[in-house]
């Protein structure tokens, strides 16, 4: 039997599907949200049906935007010839961060996992063919299409796929380097991790 | 009764990784396969977070030396050291999933706690192979037979399952897939589904089939696709389960084909 009253059992409900949301915290969230007062549920309600109703996909490079083409796509300054093909939204902003990189993203919304059946049909991965090939026709340079992937099985799949079929536009592809996080300690990689960083050595 | 040593206790194995699945915020739950107890379900704490010591070792295809703390429903893995990461397998996307076929086959197959020394020592020597540069598409059907055999379902593919006579090269042979079994021409009508085995394919099927180790096949890549076909229906009759990572080892589409970007499709299926 539920001791919650239905409105806040369905509140509870609501946060629970959220990931990383277990039963205790939507309980607690749910309580916070009861307790606050009623603008404070009316800016979180208002903000979660606004980002809704206008976040979408940029249509050139899949990146979730509130305006099409998205913010990056739209920059005069970004260099259009450099294309950065990462998983996730997320990854966009975790390249973001490094205020290093000034060319456009492409991402892919997923990876290729042969054991759980996601192929690339389920993937950006037509969109971001296509978007090579337009540009090819519009007679945009195209310098580099940099993968940037987690190495993991997935992302090694995705890599290789994708490398494999766009071998034949005759664009010049690489990968991010894997190996020692900044600050590491030698001393406390592990086997897999140091071999990695030994073969992407680069010579100085 | 259970092989296993008895609960709280810590045991070291060594165990190839076939398959991982996020649990939680920053878990992991690793499928192994190991010498003395088949397979082994073991949650892996924290190896999604970042600064994880064992994340770069608990991957699918990675052999390791695993020191494990049994638990009530799964075990849990204190260290890891590894033992053969097939890291090159990475380079290479037909024999990435070839391997990746091998593991999806083995879990499916497999038991908890059933000791499988064999199949493990055929998996590693596979990976080593696929490794080395084998022919993927030849190793896989090696590997498949070899499983077939050690689950105990060998069928013998000298002969014709209906009449029983041995076949020849020069006889037309069709396959059913859905039963594993070959068929001579008089006695394909009737078995609905089957389909034309040409002679080399023939040859390489009772070939593999008493072969202690990978052969090299005198076959091209749209009549091994054919084979596995044929073994990817046999098996997924037999677990009763689909076997999703066979749709990746068949031919991938090109920039400038037709439709370029699918799961690569079934090619090579013979027809009569």
């Amino acid at each position: 039997m539920s001791y919650l009253t239905p409105p806040l059992g369905r509140l509870v409900g609501a946060f629970q599907k959220l990931p990383g949301i277990g039963p205790k915290n939507a309980q607690r969230l749910a309580f916070h949200i009861v307790r606050q007062p009623r603008q404070v549920a009316e800016d979180l309600a208002e903000a979660l049906l606004n980002a809704k109703d206008t976040i979408r996909f940029c249509s050139i490079c899949s990146n979730l935007s509130a305006s099409d083409p998205c913010e990056i796509c739209q920059h005069s300054e970004r260099d259009q010839g450099l294309i950065c093909v990462v998983a996730d939204a997320r990854d966009v902003l975790a390249l973001e961060r490094t205020h290093e990189y000034r060319g456009t993203y492409h991402v892919l919304q997923g990876l290729i996992s042969p054991m759980d059946g996601i192929g690339p049909e389920q993937l950006k991965v037509r969109e971001l063919l296509q978007r090579l090939q337009q540009m090819q026709t519009d007679g945009v340079a195209l310098r580099e299409v940099i993968f940037a992937l987690s190495p993991t099985v997935e992302g090694d799949a995705t890599t290789l796929y994708l490398t494999r079929m766009l071998r034949s536009l005759d664009i010049p592809m690489s990968r991010i380097a894997f190996g020692l996080p900044m600050g590491g300690d030698l001393e406390y990689a592990d086997e897999v991790t140091l071999a990695r960083a030994l073969e992407g050595r680069r010579s100085i | 009764m259970s092989n296993l040593p008895p609960q709280r206790h810590r045991f070291d194995v060594a165990a190839l990784q076939l398959k991982q699945y996020p649990y939680g915020e920053g878990d992991q739950i690793l499928l192994l396969l190991t010498r003395e107890h088949g397979l082994l379900r073991a949650i892996a704490k924290g190896t999604r977070k970042p600064r994880s010591k064992l994340a770069g070792l608990l991957a699918p295809l990675r052999c390791n030396q695993l020191t494990l703390v049994c638990g009530r429903n799964l075990h849990r893995v204190e260290q890891a050291s590894s033992l053969q990461s097939f890291s090159s397998l990475q380079n290479d996307y037909d024999a990435l999933m070839a391997g990746l076929v091998m593991g999806e086959v083995t879990a499916a197959f497999c038991q908890e706690e059933d000791p499988q020394p064999a199949l493990f020592d055929a998996f590693c020597l596979g990976l080593l192979q696929l490794q080395s540069g084998f022919a993927p598409r030849a190793l896989l059907l090696w590997f498949l037979l070899y499983l077939l055999e050690n689950q105990g379902f060998y069928q013998d593919w000298r002969y014709c399952a209906g009449c029983e006579r041995q076949l020849q090269a020069k006889d037309r042979v069709f396959l059913l897939g859905s039963a594993g079994v070959l068929l001579c021409q008089p006695c394909k009508p009737g078995a609905e589904g089957a389909r034309y085995l040409y002679p080399e394919q023939l040859l390489a099927l009772q070939q593999l089939q008493q072969a202690p180790e990978p052969l090299p096949l005198d076959l091209d890549e749209r009549r091994c696709n054919g084979l596995l076909w044929f073994l990817q229906q046999h098996l997924e009759q037999l677990s009763g389960k689909s076997l999703k990572s066979f749709a990746f080892l068949y031919p991938l589409p090109e920039a400038g084909s037709a439709s370029p970007v699918a799961t690569p499709v079934k090619q090579g299926v013979n027809t009569p």
